[in-house]
């Protein structure tokens, strides 16, 4: 785990003690993201994701996520767009609530179980499967009582030699 | 009655117009012939940049410059698909230990061949080492000069794992440079001995020595010596470059070839693989 990952985990820990417990019964959120993706390592650039996750909010928010990466290529060399990468993952993650009138924001971390593909002209040329740790902070605007939109960040440590930054939006449905 | 003659002669000959223009007689498609019917030609070649270029050209049953039979060419179709390798073949590469890192690598080492129209300007000083016809369909692919010099050819038929064909392979002379002659010295067609020499003599390598000579109004003449073995030196000797064809300073372009065979995948009916390293100076040559 890097430097920035420990301290970040230190900050949601402190974020946990601190806060004010004040979710009276819980609340289920179904929640769809598309995002941009951006590998700090690697020479690899582009790429969108699909997120689905759902999720259970009773003081704390427990997630259950499926995570796909896609049209991610190498941003050197000349057949670039020939090279592709794709990553497909479950995550389970727990985060902490914060309400702010109609803003939410929510601050936490998980495990990514991931499955990542190499193809080089279509041709598979190799496959990695790795347990990761990341951090998740997102932003939630209630627009009604069961409709909300929001933005996520996710900094995912380490997928077959990759960190990965994923930047989204998307919708949630609360019941 | 003689409208209707007329319009089927009309339609006759707007059919043959038609099928002329669509069928092209001398290419068949790759998902018609099977592996073992293909008569595979491959030339790669190193001139002396960066690079190792390579040609493909793959005809059906037949060498592509055969002098009794017209040849037919196979053209790739679907998921039929020709690759340069330097060293392992696509198929064998395995990244999963770095899939970030990996590509790099594979960058450098792994190239499809794509169907092409005109050649490299080195190809040119093959001559009679021409083995590709380029009246047909033919492609060539390229990747970075490197210490590997063990060439793969793969044709990959996803069809069938049974026919795909990936073990042409041929070795790369060594990289060299002439050593002498110098570029722009001074020599006498008539009266000295050119010796030619080059670096990293290549014992596994046969040697071509081409001296083509261009003079003022375009009078042109061709000289080649050749050697089973790469010594490192050759002598052309005194008058063989003169020629009646030849007069006053001329431009005299030699071009030292190392040449190794390869070895064609034995699936194909028959083939040739020829790898060439090719450099070449021009120097003046006086009467």
């Amino acid at each position: 785990m890097n430097k920035i990952f420990r301290t970040s985990l230190a900050a949601i820990a402190a974020t946990f003690m601190v806060a004010e417990v004040s979710q009276a019964e819980g609340i289920f959120h179904l929640d769809a993201g598309l995002g941009v993706v951006q590998v700090s390592s690697g020479g690899f650039e582009g790429g969108y994701v699909v997120d689905p996750a759902i999720a259970y909010e009773d003081g704390l928010v427990y997630r259950v996520g499926a995570l796909a990466i896609r049209d991610l290529r190498s941003s050197s060399g000349s057949d670039k767009s020939e090279t592709e990468i794709e990553v497909s993952a479950i995550y389970f993650g727990i985060s902490k609530a914060l309400d702010i009138k109609r803003l939410k924001a929510e601050v936490g971390g998980g495990v990514m179980f991931s499955n990542a593909q190499a193809y080089y002209y279509d041709e598979k040329v190799g496959e990695d499967s790795e347990t990761s740790p990341y951090l998740n902070v997102k932003f939630i605007f209630d627009l009604t009582k069961f409709l909300s939109i929001q933005t996520d960040w996710k900094y995912i440590d380490d997928i077959s030699g990759g960190d990965f930054h994923v930047l989204e939006a998307g919708v949630r449905f609360s019941f | 009655m003689k409208g209707i003659a007329t319009k089927i002669l009309l339609l006759t000959l707007i059919s043959s117009l038609i099928i002329a223009c669509s069928d092209d007689d001398n290419t068949v498609n790759s998902e018609g012939v099977a592996t073992g019917q293909i008569y595979a030609t491959f030339q790669i070649i190193a001139d002396g940049d960066d690079y190792v270029y390579a040609e493909a050209q793959l005809t059906d049953g037949i060498p592509p410059l055969n002098a009794e039979d017209e040849a037919t060419f196979v053209q790739l179709v679907g998921n039929d698909e020709l690759w340069l390798s330097a060293g392992e073949d696509l198929r064998e590469v395995d990244i999963s230990d770095d899939i970030f890192g990996g590509f790099s690598d594979l960058e450098d080492t792994q190239a499809p061949f794509k169907s092409a129209t005109r050649r490299r300007e080195s190809y040119d000083f093959l001559f009679s080492r021409v083995i590709i016809n380029e009246l047909g369909t033919w492609y060539s692919a390229r990747l970075p000069e490197s210490e590997e010099r063990e060439y793969h050819i793969s044709l990959f038929r996803d069809r069938d794992d049974g026919t795909t064909a990936r073990d042409s392979i041929v070795t790369l002379p060594e990289s060299f440079n002439v050593t002498s002659p110098a570029s722009g010295e001074r020599i006498s067609r008539s009266g000295d001995d050119i010796v030619v020499q080059w670096s990293n003599a290549d014992s596994a390598s046969s040697i071509e020595v081409e001296a083509n000579t261009t003079c003022q109004g375009s009078s042109f003449d061709s000289v080649s010596i050749s050697d089973n073995i790469d010594a490192g030196m050759l002598t052309i000797s005194a008058g063989v470059l003169d020629s009646e064809l030849l007069s006053g300073n001329c431009s005299t372009t030699l071009n030292v070839r190392k040449i190794r065979v390869g070895q064609f995948d034995s699936k194909f009916i028959g083939g040739a693989v020829n790898g060439y390293q090719i450099r070449r100076i021009v120097f003046i040559s006086e009467p």
